[in-house]
C-alpha cells in the first residue's frame, strides 16, 4: 500500500512518465550554456587581452599553482573554521530568539522593530565597530558573519512559528498536551519547513559575510588572499580564487538543500 | 460597559506596543553607557559620546553631509542601472525560453557568489573613480531585481493569459493588461531588496576598493581615535538604509497593496 502510494506520488510530482526526460533536457541546456560561457571567456581573453580578463585556461593554470603551493587549502580551512563558528552561533541565536518572537507577542513587540531594522542595514559598515572590539582576532570576522546571517534567521523562524496552523495547537491542547509538547511536537516540526528557507538564505549570506569580512581585514582566509593578489593586479589568481569561492558557496547551498529534503520529507 | 472595557484594552495594547520597544532601547542604551563610562577607552565610546557625535556631525560641523552626498551619487547611478537591467532581464527570462535556458545557470551562480572578490577586477577595469563604485553597486543589486521580476511574471495565472488570448489579445495586450500588473508586487519587492543590496554595495566599495565619502570618513575617524564620531557615522549610514527601505515599503503599500511573493533576502 505504502509503496504504491509513494510511487503514485512520485509520478504525480514528476508530471507523469513522459516528463522524466524534461529535466534531463533542461540540465543539458544548462551545461551547454555554461560550456558556451567558458568558450567565450577563453576567446575574448585572448582576443581582447584585457588586463582584468585573462583567458580561462590561464585562470585554471593559476588555480593549479595555488592548489599546489597549498595557499588555497590552508586559507580555505581558516575561512571555513570562522564560517562554522559564525553560522553555528547565528543558528542558535536565530532559532531561539526567532522562536520566542514567534510564540510570544510581547517579545515580538519589544524587539521586532530592531531585528527588522538591523536586517536592512548594510553589514560591512559595522566592521569598524567590530574591529574596535575584537581587533585582529578571529572574532571580528565571526562577528561580520553573524551580522550577515542572524537577523534573516530570526525573522524566518518567527514567521515559521507564527504561521503554524493554530487549529493544530488548539487540538493538541484539547487532548491535554503541555506547552512543552506543543512546542516540541507541533511548532518545531511545522516551522522547520519555513525556517529552512531562512537557513538556506543564511548559508549564502554566511559565505558572503565570510569573504567580505576577510577582505576588510585583508590578512587571512580566501578573502585575504583575493585582496593580496588584487593589490598586485594579478587577475588570473583573483579569478582562480573567486572560482573556489563560488564552488564553496554552491556546495554549501546544495548540502543545506539536501539536508532540508531529508528532514522535511514527511511534508511531501 | 463592554465598549469602555474594549477601549481600555485597546489603549493598554497601544501602551505595550510603544512602551516595550522604547523600554528595550532605554535598557540597551543604559547598559552601553554603564559598561563604557569608566573604561576611558579611546576605541569604544559611551552611548552619550556617540549621540553627541551624531548631533555634531549632522548639525554642528555638518561634516557628514558632503561625504554622504558623494557616496550616494554612486548609489543612485548604480541602482538606476540595476533596476533597468534587472527588470528588463527578468521580464525577458520570464517570457523567452531561449534566454531563460541560457541565463538560468548564471543567475544561480550570481545569487550564490559573493560580489566582493570581483572588486579587484573592477578596479583593474575601471580604475578608482566613480565608475567603479557605480559598477559595484550595480553588481550587488541587479540579480535580486532580476529574479524577483522573473518570479513575479511567472506567478501570473496562465489561465488568465489563455483567456485573454482566446478573446483575441495580442502579446502587447497580454503584457500591458495582465503580465505587468500581475507582476508589480513582486517587482516592487525586488526593487526593495535590490535597494538594500545597493546600499551594501556602496559601503563595500568604499571600505574595500577606495576610501571616498563615508568610507573615508570612517577610516579618518578611526585613525584619529575619534571613536564617538566613528560610531556615529556607522549609525548614520544604518539610519539612511532604514529610512530608504521604509520609504520603499510605503511605496509598495501604495502601489500594490495586495500580497506578493518574494525571492531572495
Amino acid at each position: 500500500m505504502a509503496s504504491v502510494a509513494a510511487e503514485a506520488a512520485r509520478v504525480r510530482r514528476a508530471g507523469g512518465p513522459r516528463a522524466l526526460w524534461r529535466p534531463l533536457r533542461g540540465s543539458a541546456m544548462q551545461g551547454l550554456a555554461l560550456l558556451g560561457g567558458v568558450v567565450l571567456w577563453e576567446a575574448f581573453g585572448w582576443l581582447l587581452a584585457l588586463p582584468w580578463l585573462p583567458p580561462f585556461s590561464k585562470v585554471v593554470a593559476a588555480l593549479g599553482q595555488l592548489i599546489q603551493s597549498g595557499e588555497i587549502l590552508g586559507n580555505l580551512a581558516v575561512s571555513l573554521r570562522t564560517l562554522v563558528v559564525g553560522f553555528s552561533l547565528s543558528l542558535v541565536v536565530g532559532l531561539v530568539v526567532g522562536a520566542l518572537m514567534g510564540r510570544y507577542r510581547r517579545v515580538e513587540q519589544a524587539i521586532g522593530i530592531y531585528v527588522n531594522a538591523l536586517l536592512f542595514t548594510p553589514s560591512l559598515v559595522f566592521a569598524p565597530i567590530f574591529f574596535a572590539f575584537f581587533h585582529l582576532s578571529d572574532w571580528t570576522r565571526i562577528a561580520v558573519i553573524v551580522k550577515y546571517v542572524v537577523f534573516i534567521l530570526i525573522i524566518n523562524t518567527a514567521t515559521a512559528i507564527r504561521t503554524t496552523d493554530p487549529a493544530l495547537v488548539e487540538m493538541a491542547r484539547s487532548f491535554g498536551a503541555t506547552e512543552r509538547q506543543i512546542f516540541l511536537r507541533i511548532l518545531l516540526p511545522a516551522s522547520l519547513l519555513i525556517a529552512f528557507a531562512g537557513i538556506r538564505l543564511g548559508v549564502g549570506r554566511a559565505v558572503k559575510g565570510m569573504i567580505t569580512g576577510e577582505m576588510f581585514i585583508a590578512f587571512v582566509g580566501l578573502g585575504g588572499v583575493v585582496q593580496k593578489y588584487g593589490s598586485q593586479f594579478d587577475a588570473s589568481r583573483v579569478l582562480a580564487i573567486s572560482l573556489v569561492i563560488l564552488v564553496v558557496a554552491l556546495v554549501l547551498g546544495t548540502a543545506v538543500q539536501a539536508l532540508d529534503r531529508r528532514l522535511t520529507r514527511w511534508a511531501d | 460597559m463592554a465598549v469602555a472595557a474594549a477601549r481600555r484594552r485597546r489603549q493598554e495594547e497601544r501602551l505595550w506596543a510603544w512602551g516595550l520597544p522604547l523600554g528595550v532601547f532605554a535598557v540597551g542604551a543604559g547598559l552601553w553607557e554603564l559598561a563604557t563610562i569608566n573604561s576611558e577607552s579611546l576605541i569604544i565610546p559611551t552611548f552619550s559620546q556617540t549621540m553627541v557625535g551624531l548631533y555634531q556631525l549632522l548639525f554642528q560641523t555638518g561634516q557628514l553631509w558632503g561625504p554622504l552626498l558623494l557616496s550616494n551619487q554612486a548609489l543612485v547611478l548604480g541602482y538606476v542601472l540595476a533596476v533597468t537591467v534587472g527588470v528588463g532581464l527578468g521580464l525577458g527570462m520570464a517570457r523567452a525560453r531561449w534566454l531563460e535556458s541560457i541565463a538560468d545557470p548564471y543567475v544561480h551562480m550570481m545569487l550564490a557568489m559573493p560580489t566582493a572578490p570581483l572588486i579587484p577586477l573592477v578596479m583593474m577595469a575601471l580604475g578608482l573613480g566613480i565608475e567603479s563604485r557605480v559598477l559595484i553597486v550595480f553588481l550587488f543589486a541587479f540579480i535580486y531585481i532580476t529574479v524577483n521580476t522573473r518570479a513575479g511574471v511567472r506567478n501570473v495565472d496562465p489561465g488568465l493569459i489563455e483567456m485573454a488570448r482566446s478573446f483575441g489579445a495580442s502579446e502587447a495586450d497580454v503584457w500591458r493588461r495582465i503580465l505587468i500588473p500581475g507582476a508589480v508586487p513582486a517587482i516592487l519587492a525586488g526593487l526593495r531588496i535590490g535597494l538594500g543590496r545597493a546600499v551594501n554595495g556602496m559601503v563595500v566599495a568604499e571600505l574595500l576598493l577606495v576610501a571616498t565619502g563615508i568610507g573615508n570618513l570612517l577610516l579618518e575617524f578611526r585613525a584619529a581615535f575619534h571613536s564617538g564620531l566613528l560610531f556615529a557615522t556607522v549609525l548614520a549610514v544604518a539610519l539612511e538604509a532604514i529610512v530608504l527601505l521604509a520609504l520603499m515599503r510605503v511605496l509598495e503599500d501604495r502601489l500594490a497593496p495586495w500580497a506578493s511573493s518574494v525571492v531572495g533576502d
